[in-house]
């Protein structure tokens, strides 16, 4: 008589593992369910959170023995993704033919493999950015923008002596800290570059909070900046307009300028202003493209993805709580940083700059100009800060790419 | 006659207004969308609608005429 595991393997994996093993599975399981539920609230980020939820439920689900792929015996596992492919492999030849037989056996090992260990998933969400940004107020008003990046960024900054203090090396507590830029892309592209076998947790974990940003900036910004100083009224005909010629030279120029000081951050670079020069130079047809397919793509393809790699080995290691603590500090220093900043610009402004434009410079484009923008209105339905809000955005991840490459310079010469 | 300028540049996602429609200083005359964002556009006054400039669909300049209210 055929054994009951026999039919279903899954009920045999979860006989012979090891108890708290399974427990972890069931915990992410069940929290993959709470991220989808407030998507679908719209209590968080839903274009990242469902799709992460559903990864998370489906690969701490699907646990069971892999079929041999000779000559690599049969191993407990998924049938979705094993990102580790190749790398304990020291022999090429082996390597080349574990990721061979991967691609054909895990439906995401394609789409893992040409897209993440080189950083292009994040340098595709970059482009999509590129071709929705309107760089107009931070053109006309740069030394304003920057200044209230800076002090949106802190969390990015303060968040790395607290990581070495608790026992990370220089280079994870750099990976750490960019969750406190909220710029998903930069943190999975300076943990994969600094900390690749921390990725997964940094980059889950910074994605997690830029999706909570939505619930919990609105407060900080509240209990953050006087209601006076959140209701001054902003007119956004008073943005002077820039050219296009002006905006294509200035897509040309800070990119190389940029690319030439911090090369290694050169491919995010690069990817930004390639989908803003098209948005610009008016070619529509690529400029939708980016838009629509790739932003849109690539957002899916990081989120559930994300969710696979998150399975219950990676969160058994007693670093995640750390780094949970670490990316919350490093999000609230910024975004209390950015709230000072604010309340510094509107006194330098003599009262004619809104505070609230000074938590967009946390550079989570544009959900944190949206969130300034949303606060403006529940003051003034006809306060248009949005424009305003855009520059310290966008400074704002111009200066966590520049961050990043500079930690990324720093830890070379570790 | 008085115009209704946009406050923002983006595509015009809904006109939720008609052609002898009155409309007041608490009228969603139309919603944009900026970065992402619907926006609804408030008229600074009130008045009937005489003309629409604009289309469902189009993309639109940060002061360009919506609509002509008399």
């Amino acid at each position: 008589m055929m054994d009951i595991t026999q039919i279903f393997p899954g009920i045999h994996a979860l006989l012979i593992s090891d108890p708290i093993f399974t427990l972890c599975r069931i915990i992410l399981v069940i929290i993959g369910a709470l991220f989808v539920w407030s998507g679908y609230k719209r209590i968080t980020e839903p274009l990242i959170l469902i799709p992460m939820g559903l990864g998370m439920i489906f690969v701490n689900t699907a646990y069971f023995f892999l079929p041999p792929l000779p000559p690599f015996p049969e191993q407990l596992g998924t049938p979705h993704l094993n990102p580790l492919v190749g790398e304990k492999l020291t022999n090429v030849t082996q390597a080349a033919t574990e990721i061979s037989l991967s691609l054909k056996y895990f439906w995401l090992q394609p789409i893992y493999t040409l897209l993440f260990p080189n950083e292009l998933i994040a340098c595709l969400v970059f482009m999509g950015i590129g071709a929705i940004t309107d760089l107009d107020f931070f053109i006309t008003k740069p030394y304003t923008s920057f200044f209230l990046a800076v002090f949106a960024e802190l969390g990015t900054i303060f968040t790395v002596p607290l990581a070495v203090a608790i026992g990370f090396n220089y280079k994870e507590a750099f990976s750490i800290a960019t969750i406190g830029g909220a710029d998903g892309p930069i943190v999975l592209f300076t943990s994969l570059k600094l900390a690749p076998h921390l990725f997964v947790p940094i980059t889950t974990i910074g994605y997690l909070y830029l999706s909570l940003l939505f619930l919990f900036q609105k407060h900080l910004n509240r209990i953050t900046i006087p209601l006076k100083m959140r209701s001054v009224f902003m007119d956004p005909h008073t943005i002077k307009k820039v050219g296009k010629v002006e905006k294509i030279l200035f897509d040309i120029v800070a990119g190389s300028i940029l690319s030439f000081l911090f090369p290694a951050a050169s491919p995010l670079i690069a990817s930004f202003f390639l989908g803003n020069i098209l948005k610009e130079a008016e070619i529509e047809r690529l400029k939708r493209f980016l838009d629509d397919v790739i932003l849109n793509g690539a957002t899916l393809f990081l989120g559930f993805l994300l969710g696979i790699l998150l399975t219950a080995n990676v969160i058994i290691d007693i670093k995640i709580l750390k780094i949970v603590i670490l990316g919350f500090i490093a999000l609230i220093i910024s975004s209390v940083g950015g709230s000072i900043g604010g309340i510094i610009m509107y006194y330098l402004s003599k009262g004619k700059i809104n505070a609230l434009i000074g938590p967009a410079g946390v550079s989570c484009v544009p959900v944190t100009a949206k969130i300034s923008q949303m606060e403006a209105f529940k003051i003034n339905k006809r306060n248009y800060i949005l424009p305003f809000a855009m520059g310290p955005n966008i400074a704002g991840v111009i200066t966590t790419t520049i961050i990043s490459g500079i930690y990324i310079s720093i830890a070379s010469t570790l | 006659m008085k115009e209704v300028t946009s406050p923002l540049s983006g595509k015009v996602i809904r006109i939720n207004v008609k052609v002898g429609d009155k409309i007041d200083e608490n009228t969603s005359v139309l919603v944009l969308e900026s970065m992402k964002m619907e926006i609804d556009v408030y008229p600074e006054f009130s008045g009937v609608v005489k003309e629409i400039k604009i289309k469902e669909g189009e993309d639109i300049e940060s002061g360009q005429v919506l609509m002509i209210v008399e």
